[in-house]
């Protein structure tokens, strides 16, 4: 029963190994983004004279920062360009005959090309940046097991919206455009680039109320310190979340389905 | 002579065939402005904190910024077709480059202006003549002169560290990617590089000298840094590169044997 989603898992996870030399130079540029954000943010401490700002103290922050670059590089794949190129090359039309679910077809596809860069890509350099900067262990196995859920949820959250993105792009001719004004805006509002706790307080205000928040911030605020009442509630949040990009993904999907049908594949 | 009418009917085609594309050009320009747009938010936010960092104000460091992306654009648009040696040699495209009567490195930096270097370019222009503003800075004759003459030298740099990488696919097949790994270091310089390990700074002085082409142009201009010290080491540094770039070059032609394809 599980057994042919396994080996489209399989197949994504393969079809990456080929490209082994591109993986050892991204984990190079993922190394170089934690080096430039810790180093600014050293500097920003030192300079400000304060061991605490907005609450964190900097080695909270390095900590954040550097999580927050390896959960974004393991999200940060390309769903929505696979899905217009396979409705732009007619591909799809294969998929839709076989027995499989498309969308869990694409999401597993893409679960294991993130393993792959997860494992390739992102663990060399995390490991090294563990080296070059102090960071904070967690409190304690709880801690691990709850911001692993966590990043699940936050990977389900980003894959469904992708999803959704991939299906627009059809309409608009090209994803492109659209697929990179996407990353820019996780990039900037989910605490990837700067730590979200780190925004002037007013700006603060604004992005909490944004949905984007839950793929990286959520889980290293659920890392850092939250007791056991806040995660839940935290991963209740995201749950919610999880839950409307699903249905969003999946009535999207339906509505393609039908104009396919229409066009006679 | 030959060489600038050669030039000349290049550019005229290529902007031709940009308008072809203003469509996309215009999408360049949007994502482009939000891009800088975070770049700059970046940096307040950081600035929200401090009012300096090892002593560079936030309008300062917009100047690097700024130097440092209408290098890049420039580059971008005026030679970032070097960086595609690599397809025209997979597809044997490179031979008719050879027997065309021109430097084939020349014919290789006419054939295309990028659309979104050529878009980009007018967004840094912008972020840098405002951070000129800002910062009250005098652009008497000889200042001005100088910005010209280290904006070119910038140029050079980042085109004499490209054509190194090129020229390596006339021994291995795909550069693109360890193009990317070089250029990945450019983006330290969009800083102050006092701020990051002093190793670090070292690399990016003298290794994969993209300090020169960004933050040793800002120390004159905004911290009035000695002239004739730092123009020494632009120049100095970026001939170096330029000639060791075009040797090597010269070396890796002299090797190209045609796949025949």
């Amino acid at each position: 029963m599980f057994g042919k989603y396994f080996s489209v898992l399989e197949i994504g996870y393969r079809q990456s190994v080929a490209y082994k030399g591109d993986f050892i130079i991204g984990s190079i540029s993922t190394l170089f983004r934690m080096m430039i954000l810790a180093y600014i943010w050293t500097a920003v401490y030192q300079n400000a004279n304060t061991t605490v700002i907005n609450g964190r103290g900097l080695i909270e922050t390095i900590t954040y920062i550097i999580l927050a670059q390896l959960i974004w590089s393991v999200l940060n794949t390309n769903l929505e360009v696979l899905l217009g190129f396979k409705i732009k090359k007619g591909e799809i039309t294969r998929d839709l005959i076989k027995p499989i679910n498309f969308p869990l077809l694409i999401f597993l596809d893409n679960l294991g090309f993130s393993l792959f860069i997860l494992l390739v890509q992102t663990m060399p350099a995390f490991v090294i940046a563990c080296f070059m900067f102090d960071i904070q262990t967690p409190a304690s196995i709880l801690h691990i097991l709850f911001t692993l859920l966590s990043i699940i949820l936050a990977f389900f959250i980003y894959a469904s919206f992708s999803f959704t993105i991939g299906i627009i792009g059809f309409w608009a001719q090209n994803v492109w455009g659209i697929s990179l004004l996407k990353k820019l805006i996780f990039n900037t509002f989910s605490g990837s680039l700067v730590p979200l706790f780190l925004y002037p307080p007013m700006i603060q205000k604004w992005i909490y109320l944004l949905p984007f928040k839950e793929i990286i911030n959520t889980p290293l605020v659920i890392y850092l310190d939250a007791d056991l009442q806040m995660i839940l509630s935290l991963l209740g949040r995201q749950l919610f979340w999880a839950v409307t990009f699903f249905i969003l993904s999946q009535i999207s999907w339906m509505y393609l389905k039908r104009k396919i049908e229409i066009l006679g594949g | 002579m030959y060489y600038i009418s050669l030039y000349y009917t290049a550019f005229k085609y290529n902007l031709k065939s940009l308008y072809e594309y203003r469509f996309d050009f215009w999408v360049g320009i949007i994502t482009l402005m939000i891009m800088q747009g975070i770049g700059l938010m970046f940096l307040w936010v950081i600035y929200q904190y401090t009012t300096a960092l090892s002593g560079w104000s936030l309008n300062e460091v917009v100047f690097i910024y700024g130097f440092q992306q209408v290098v890049h654009s420039l580059y971008i648009t005026f030679f970032g077709n070097v960086t595609g040696l690599e397809q025209l040699i997979k597809h044997g495209t490179f031979d008719c480059y050879l027997v065309r009567p021109a430097f084939p490195l020349f014919q290789l930096m006419i054939t295309k202006l990028n659309i979104t270097g050529f878009a980009g370019l007018i967004v840094s222009i912008i972020l840098l003549v405002y951070s000129v503003y800002r910062i009250g800075l005098q652009l008497n004759l000889a200042k001005f002169v100088a910005l010209m003459v280290f904006l070119t030298t910038g140029v050079l740099i980042y085109f004499s560290l490209s054509l190194i990488v090129s020229t390596c696919a006339f021994w291995l097949t795909r550069t693109m990617r360890l193009q990317q790994l070089i250029f990945d270091f450019s983006e330290f310089t969009r800083y102050p590089i006092d701020i990051f390990h002093s190793g670090l700074q070292l690399v990016l002085t003298v290794v994969i000298p993209f300090a020169l082409a960004s933050y040793y142009p800002a120390l004159f201009f905004v911290k009035e840094a000695a002239f004739l010290e730092i123009s020494l080491k632009i120049l100095g540094g970026t001939l170096l590169f330029y000639v060791i770039s075009y040797r090597f070059w010269r070396f890796g032609l002299k090797y190209y044997h045609s796949t025949g394809t």
